[in-house]
């Protein structure tokens, strides 16, 4: 299908919409998501030539992703204020201030290499909602932890959450996974590093950057090379995990070494003093006991097959006919996202707060009937910001099923023509962008990126590399998971000012990867 | 007084965010089933209610 450039420039505009209104006018997620949303219907109906049927099935489709997405939001939400409410969140704070006193290295450690191990095992935001309060705690403002988190796992979302990106790019394209796995091993590989640097930047522009350099070889190597050998071998499902877990024992070793146990900064001290000013109330063991029986759980829900089986029986989806638009764009016969009810990790969430609640109850950190405390509390965070999540869903999914979104990307790929390679991780990007899934981003862009691909005759696992790694990378301004954040970090409503730092980088990011993509898309071509 | 102006206005806003939130995770399953049972106008003005949410909530903010 030809695009023309007035079609094109119609389809783009809600999404300029959207991050105009919040990044210029610095609108939150809710408000300028409902803009978008009503400037996609009126665009779908007049210039897609949208029916009512594909307007009901949009909205019952984004129905049910957003569901899936309101799950983990709100049970993250409650685990964390169970956490908050019986101190255990201050003494993390104060624990990992212990691990490392250098500033920049404490970011890393828990914005880059401990979301990072969360991005391996949990799903769709919950390293943001996790680590950003820490942070929070550690002393770091709001918005840096939000945009350092969002920033810092980036590069793991591909192999994470058991590889579901992954092996929704192996179903859709109907390529084999050792075929794809060395390409996005290496593309990933590099943006470890970069994302890395990219949170130091944020930062303290960089100020920190040579002192941090070495931590950030070592442990960047020993994540990217353990994702890459783990993937390569046919071991995708583990492989950020297994990156994350060694990523973290990298980093215990690195910040041993004595140029990150000297000089103390007059924040240090400052919070040395506050530290024996608060007597500790609760061990360290305590204090992790939330995020411990998570882990636990998770990893238990997911890599034991009878326990994942068990809890996987009862699942929830929709089905939808064939239809098409006016404009001549089929949206397949299918199912909707389906939810597991009681092993989804929005579930997995819930079993880890009851039963910290009963502990800390038990441990009479918390008092008799804090739950409705605890439960206003995460009402009140929550609310906002899954409006802000239904709206932009809402939007995506008129987008998708319109033709719009394939019309962006038909349009990119047909306007660059050789320089396809370059533009091809900026479609991921895109993807990632409107649904804030990189498995969405895979499911509705891997089939086109692979015919444009095979037209230019193209190495196919290369630019479905650059596919995913955009991908991975667009999580990081994706309002849909921005949101999550902010609503955590108590940033509901300014979820712009976080957005206006990860789309620069997220951005420079991309174009570094276009570049590299398009540099071994030369090379392939002229080898061979 | 003041103080009990501003809390009751809070508490508004509130139960306007959930009683928009609940609308617009239903109304999406509500059009689904209409359109299903070939109920194509209740469909249509489900659709227009959710469209009032969106444009409440982009305005009422």
């Amino acid at each position: 299908m030809q695009i023309s450039p007035l079609l094109f420039i119609t389809a783009i505009i809600p999404i300029f919409l959207v991050l105009i209104l919040m990044i210029v006018f610095r609108w939150g997620g809710a408000r300028a998501g409902s803009a978008g949303w009503v400037s996609a219907l009126i665009i779908s109906t007049l210039f897609f030539g949208t029916d009512l049927e594909i307007l009901v099935h949009s909205q019952a489709k984004g129905l049910m992703l957003s569901l899936y997405v309101l799950y983990i939001v709100w049970m993250g939400l409650i685990l964390y204020t169970i956490a908050q409410e019986s101190g255990a969140i201050s003494q993390i704070g104060r624990d990992l201030t212990k691990v490392t006193e250098n500033k920049t290295l404490q970011l890393l450690t828990l914005a880059w290499v401990f979301s990072s191990f969360l991005q391996g095992i949990a799903g769709y935001g919950v390293p943001i909602a996790v680590v950003s309060p820490l942070l929070i705690a550690l002393g770091f403002t709001p918005v840096l932890s939000v945009t350092a988190v969002a920033i810092g796992h980036a590069w793991s979302v591909n192999f994470g959450s058991i590889a579901a990106s992954f092996n929704a790019m192996i179903a859709v394209s109907g390529l084999d996974g050792r075929d794809l796995a060395p390409w996005s091993g290496i593309l990933l590989g590099i943006t470890c590093f970069l994302t890395a640097v990219s949170v130091v930047i944020v930062y303290d522009k960089g100020k920190s950057i040579l002192k941090v350099l070495p931590a950030i070889i070592s442990i960047g190597t020993v994540m990217s090379l353990t994702q890459y050998l783990l993937a390569n071998n046919g071991m995708w499902n583990i492989a950020a995990f297994g990156a994350g877990a060694l990523g973290l024992l990298a980093t215990a070793i690195v910040s041993r070494l004595p140029i990150y146990r000297t000089p103390k900064s007059l924040n240090n001290q400052g919070q040395k003093m506050e530290q024996e000013k608060d007597k500790q109330q609760l061990s360290s063991i305590t204090a992790f006991f939330p995020y411990i029986i998570l882990i636990i759980i998770v990893i238990t829900a997911e890599l034991v097959p009878v326990v994942h089986g068990f809890l996987n029986q009862v699942k929830v989806n929709l089905t939808f006919p064939e239809t098409e638009t006016g404009l001549g764009w089929i949206n397949p016969a299918g199912k909707s996202q389906s939810i597991s009810i009681f092993g989804h990790s929005g579930a997995l969430a819930l079993y880890a707060s009851a039963i910290s609640y009963f502990f800390f109850r038990k441990k009479n950190l918390l008092k008799d009937k804090s739950y409705k405390t605890i439960l206003s509390k995460t009402t009140s965070t929550g609310l906002q910001s899954s409006l802000g999540i239904v709206s932009m869903v809402g939007m995506a999914m008129i987008m998708e099923q319109s033709g719009m979104t394939n019309t962006i990307a038909t349009g990119l790929g047909q306007f660059t023509g050789k320089a396809f390679p370059f533009i091809s991780p900026f479609i991921g990007v895109l993807g990632s962008f409107m649904t804030g899934s990189n498995t969405n981003s895979n499911v509705v862009f891997v089939p086109l990126q692979k015919q444009i691909a095979e037209l230019l005759k193209l190495s196919v696992p290369l630019i479905l590399a650059a596919q995913t790694t955009g991908g991975s990378i667009g999580g990081m301004l994706a309002p849909a998971r921005i949101i999550v954040g902010c609503s955590t970090a108590g940033l509901t409503g300014q979820e712009g000012q976080v957005l206006g730092t990860t789309i620069k980088v997220g951005l420079i990011i991309t174009t570094i990867i276009g570049l590299i993509t398009f540099l071994f898309a030369f090379l392939l071509k002229n080898v061979s | 007084m003041k103080n009990k102006h501003s809390l009751n206005l809070r508490w508004t806003k509130r139960q306007l965010d959930m009683a928009s939130l609940v609308l617009l995770l239903v109304i999406p399953f509500a059009m689904y089933v209409a359109l299903n049972n070939s109920l194509t106008n209740i469909a249509v003005l489900f659709l227009i209610i959710m469209t009032l949410i969106m444009l409440f909530t982009m305005v009422k903010r």
